[in-house]
């Protein structure tokens, strides 16, 4: 009896079970969320949203830098609704008559009250918007100067080809309607192909190349004048780097860069730091992350074990470790597995 | 640009290499959906000092720029030479001195 029991119960539960061992109730009825090969695209659309809420308030405070630059710094987090995006650090320089900003910030919202902050300072227009590289927290205030100010958008090429209007960036999914709304994307409208010198309302500047670095297409911007250097993701501290777009190699290249210029303060990318130290925490995360990952690969560390093996513990107290350093590492030995030395002189 | 990079290290009488091709691994269903031309490795052999000891046939179903693992016995100063056939009938050979 009670064998019968248990077997009539085990049928029983796999007969529940049935709808979800066996489910082929997905019907695909939209085939643009496929890929190429078939699978469905994860960040999937997600639907505009309205909202009648007044505009977020960035309640955005200016550093000055040095004599004419003046920066706003975001939080040592990843973009959420909380941060409504204001996580990584833009710029503003003061020529003769116009400002010049470097890196627009996550949002319209948050470039039209970082100019309105800086109005206060000198009333201005911003007729130029140097951009550090395609990572949407940089640069989609663009918008705000282009429609407003009619500003000339300088950035890399790269934003043109992967970024196009409508497309919904990771900010754009995150943040909440207030915030976000306004924001389009709009294109560069001036690219350089390698470093260039150039004097925009009285101010020199060098918007220096440093290629595949933190992204697929890096630049940074030196004010010889000023010894000042505006860095943007190549450089963060307090916190560990993100590298799922980069590689180690080009950071350390692009650090080398930096580092090569003379400079009194340096604007890192996320992070305060901007006194001459500014750049060592980047520096030794990426020098440790090569020398160990290639020890391990040296040792036959396989992949599935390289995130216990190379830890990084200088940097565990350092915001975003826990998220962002274990797949810094896992990437790092991807590169580098068949890294030899001479890789470094192509 | 060399189509593959090789490295090749001798521990024990043992020789492990890691290989790695550069190749879309496209067949041509897949090359189809992207509009590309269908491209893939279809053999490798790897002979050491003349004499092979590694030999695999492959298709589309891999990887793109696919990366391999093998060992064999041997000692380092050995040569090791890899060779590539891919679908249009192209060979690339790359060698290598065991470390």
């Amino acid at each position: 009896m009670k064998i019968k029991l248990i077997l009539l119960f085990s049928i029983l539960a796999f007969v529940l079970s049935m709808p979800f061992i066996f489910n082929k109730s997905v019907t695909i009825t939209d085939p643009h969320k496929l890929d190429a090969d078939d699978n469905f695209i994860i960040n999937e659309w997600v639907e505009p949203r309205e909202s009648a809420a007044p505009d977020w308030n960035y309640n955005l405070k200016p550093v000055k830098v040095s004599d004419r630059v003046w920066c706003f710094f975001g939080t040592l987090e990843m973009p959420t609704k909380e941060n409504a995006g204001d996580m990584s650090n833009s710029c503003y320089i003061k020529g003769d008559d116009s400002w010049i900003a470097w890196d627009s910030g996550p949002s319209y919202n948050f470039a039209k009250q970082a100019y309105a902050a800086m109005s206060k300072i000198a009333n201005l227009p911003v007729k130029t918007v140097i951009v550090s590289h395609e990572h949407d927290d940089h640069w989609l205030g663009n918008n705000y100067y282009k429609q407003v100010h009619g500003a000339e958008i300088i950035g890399t090429p790269s934003i043109n080809v992967n970024y196009h209007k409508g497309d919904q960036t990771r900010m754009v999914k995150t943040l909440y309607q207030d915030a976000i709304r306004g924001t389009e994307l709009v294109p560069v409208d001036k690219s350089f192909k390698e470093t260039t010198k150039f004097t925009v309302s009285g101010v020199n500047l060098e918007y220096v190349h440093v290629g595949y670095a933190h992204s697929e297409d890096d630049w940074f911007l030196y004010l010889p004048d000023d010894k000042v250097v505006l860095v943007a993701d190549v450089v963060m501290n307090g916190r560990v780097t993100s590298n799922r777009d980069g590689i180690v190699i080009g950071q350390i290249e692009a650090l080398k860069a930096i580092k090569s210029r003379d400079w009194n303060h340096l604007v890192p990318g996320h992070g305060f730091v901007t006194d001459k130290t500014a750049a060592d925490e980047s520096i030794q995360y990426f020098d440790l992350t090569k020398k160990r990952v290639l020890q391990a690969v040296e040792d036959g560390v396989k992949a599935d074990d390289i995130t216990k093996t190379v830890t990084l513990e200088e940097f565990r107290d350092k915001d975003l470790y826990y998220t962002l350093s274990a797949q810094n590492v896992f990437r790092a030995y991807e590169e580098l597995e068949m890294y030899s030395g001479d890789d470094d002189e192509k | 640009m060399a189509n593959m990079k090789i490295k090749a290290k001798e521990k024990d009488g043992v020789v492990g290499v890691k290989a790695m091709f550069t190749s879309l691994m496209a067949d041509k269903e897949e090359a189809e959906k992207k509009k590309i031309a269908s491209e893939f490795i279809t053999q490798i052999v790897a002979k050491n000092n003349g004499n092979v000891v590694f030999e695999v046939t492959t298709s589309g179903f891999m990887a793109e720029n696919p990366l391999f693992k093998f060992s064999y016995k041997g000692k380092a100063g050995d040569k090791l030479e890899i060779t590539t056939t891919d679908n249009g009938g192209k060979t690339e050979t790359e060698t290598e001195v065991v470390k």
